[in-house]
């Protein structure tokens, strides 16, 4: 592990420049180094981005997924250079899981005469109550939740300050043209419906 | 023409510089690229600001739980495997000097009759003490009283203990914390600041006089903690 951690701050040359005449470092130190880790920041990143993804289901189930994921498989991630677009792909894979996993429980909820029999949903989150978002946030969240996948997902990318980059991994787009268009029109949809909705 | 999408990029900051004036110039011609600005400008602020929210609310516990667990255990796998540094000698550690540095300056007008023990400097190290500096350090390398203070201070122990309940601290509470492996003090977080790093800082009053020093004096004193890519670390300890 020493020498894995040496290597990691040689190659890490600007912050390795301040430390490499002393090697006394505590452990935090030394995990600062890290590029990735799983801390409260990252996950509270990741429960902003789950905000939009989920649509109806609760952000920190999903982000609790991930994590369980990152978690395990930890020695696989933990210098992976874009680690928040990993957890993105993750969490839209589980969003995905859960989908499919209602969609064939209803196909089986069928009446005697095959008629689908109507489900209340008693998991539909209110995202406002379970974030415990204040009012004046509120409507901006309903509004961005309300929107199709692909616009929730990029602006809540875009709400997380992620570089077009990363957000071309996170949403698996061919070109970052794509991207930026992509988040040039969600802008504009979400200013429409937030103006309409006044 | 000009693109939308460079309009957005001119809004968000990320346009390419060699465009940033043409862009500019053909913005504050046309009205109508105007309003567009104003748009992008308003959507970037309102995502920006529902990201606050959303962080600015604590973790569930349940989640808050996990992170602790596997950081202590990601922790303890480092220590067991890193015998060969030296992780008390905070004194040594060189990344804290402008922290500790900033913070020396910040101290000095927040507390009167104080010492602040910069854990980098080789330098001089001096005591306001009743109006009267006393060396504290000397260049003779005379440093026993530092060496003595920190025995009885366990820094790897208090950056575990604090890394685990500082996000959930509010200003003036009270909160006790191990300062070594059997030994709890009471603390009361007084205030925070931005180092000049932009690192967010906090200032940690101890609640009564402990003693630390091997003179058998009780001091009290406070200790600033800085954050440092979401870990904080003890930068300074000054005594009151």
């Amino acid at each position: 592990m020493d020498q894995q951690l040496r290597k990691k701050m040689s190659t890490n040359s600007l912050p390795f420049n301040n430390y490499k005449n002393n090697l006394d470092l505590s452990i935090y130190d030394i995990i600062n180094f890290m590029k990735n880790s799983l801390n409260q920041d990252f996950i509270k990143s990741l429960v902003v981005i789950a905000a939009g993804i989920s649509k109806n289901s609760d952000p920190y189930e999903l982000v609790n997924g991930v994590f369980e994921y990152l978690k395990k498989n930890w020695e696989r991630y933990e210098e992976h250079p874009n680690l928040k677009a990993i957890a993105v792909l993750k969490m839209k894979g589980l969003f995905i899981d859960e989908i499919r996993k209602n969609k064939n429980l209803e196909d089986n909820l069928v009446n005697d005469d095959g008629s689908d029999i109507e489900i209340v949903d008693n998991n539909q989150v209110d995202i406002v109550e379970r974030l415990e978002i204040k009012s004046n946030f509120s409507k901006t969240i309903i509004t961005i939740r309300s929107m199709g996948e692909k616009c929730r997902e990029i602006l809540m990318l875009a709400a997380e300050e992620m570089s077009m980059q990363e957000m071309q991994v996170a949403t698996g787009v061919n070109s970052l043209g794509t991207v930026l268009s992509r988040l040039s029109n969600c802008r504009k949809e979400l200013k429409e419906r937030l103006s309409n909705a006044r | 023409m000009l693109d939308e999408i460079k309009i957005m990029q001119f809004a968000d900051g990320t346009l390419d510089p060699s465009e940033r004036d043409n862009v500019q110039k053909e913005i504050e011609n046309n009205p109508k690229y105007k309003k567009i600005l104003d748009d992008y400008i308003y959507t970037a602020e309102i995502l920006s600001n529902i990201s606050k929210e959303i962080k600015s609310k604590p973790l569930p516990e349940y989640l808050n739980n996990k992170i602790d667990k596997f950081n202590r255990n990601r922790v303890q796998s480092i220590s067991n495997s890193k015998l060969s540094f030296n992780f008390f000698n905070i004194f040594n550690i060189k990344y804290s000097a402008i922290a500790a540095t900033f913070c020396f300056v910040f101290m000095a007008g927040y507390f009167a009759n104080q010492v602040i023990i910069d854990m980098n400097s080789k330098h001089q190290v001096s005591i306001k003490f009743n109006d009267t500096y006393k060396d504290f350090r000397n260049n003779s390398g005379t440093n026993n009283k530092i060496l003595n203070f920190y025995e009885s201070f366990n820094e790897r122990k208090f950056n575990e203990e604090i890394n685990l309940i500082v996000n959930k601290l509010k200003k003036d509470q009270k909160f006790e914390i191990l300062i070594s492996e059997d030994r709890k003090a009471s603390f009361q977080f007084i205030d925070s600041f931005k180092d000049k790093n932009n690192n967010e800082c906090k200032v940690l009053k101890s609640d009564k006089k402990i003693k630390l020093t091997s003179d058998g004096n009780e001091n009290s004193f406070s200790l600033t903690i800085c954050q440092n890519k979401s870990y904080w670390s003890l930068t300074s300890i000054n005594i009151l």
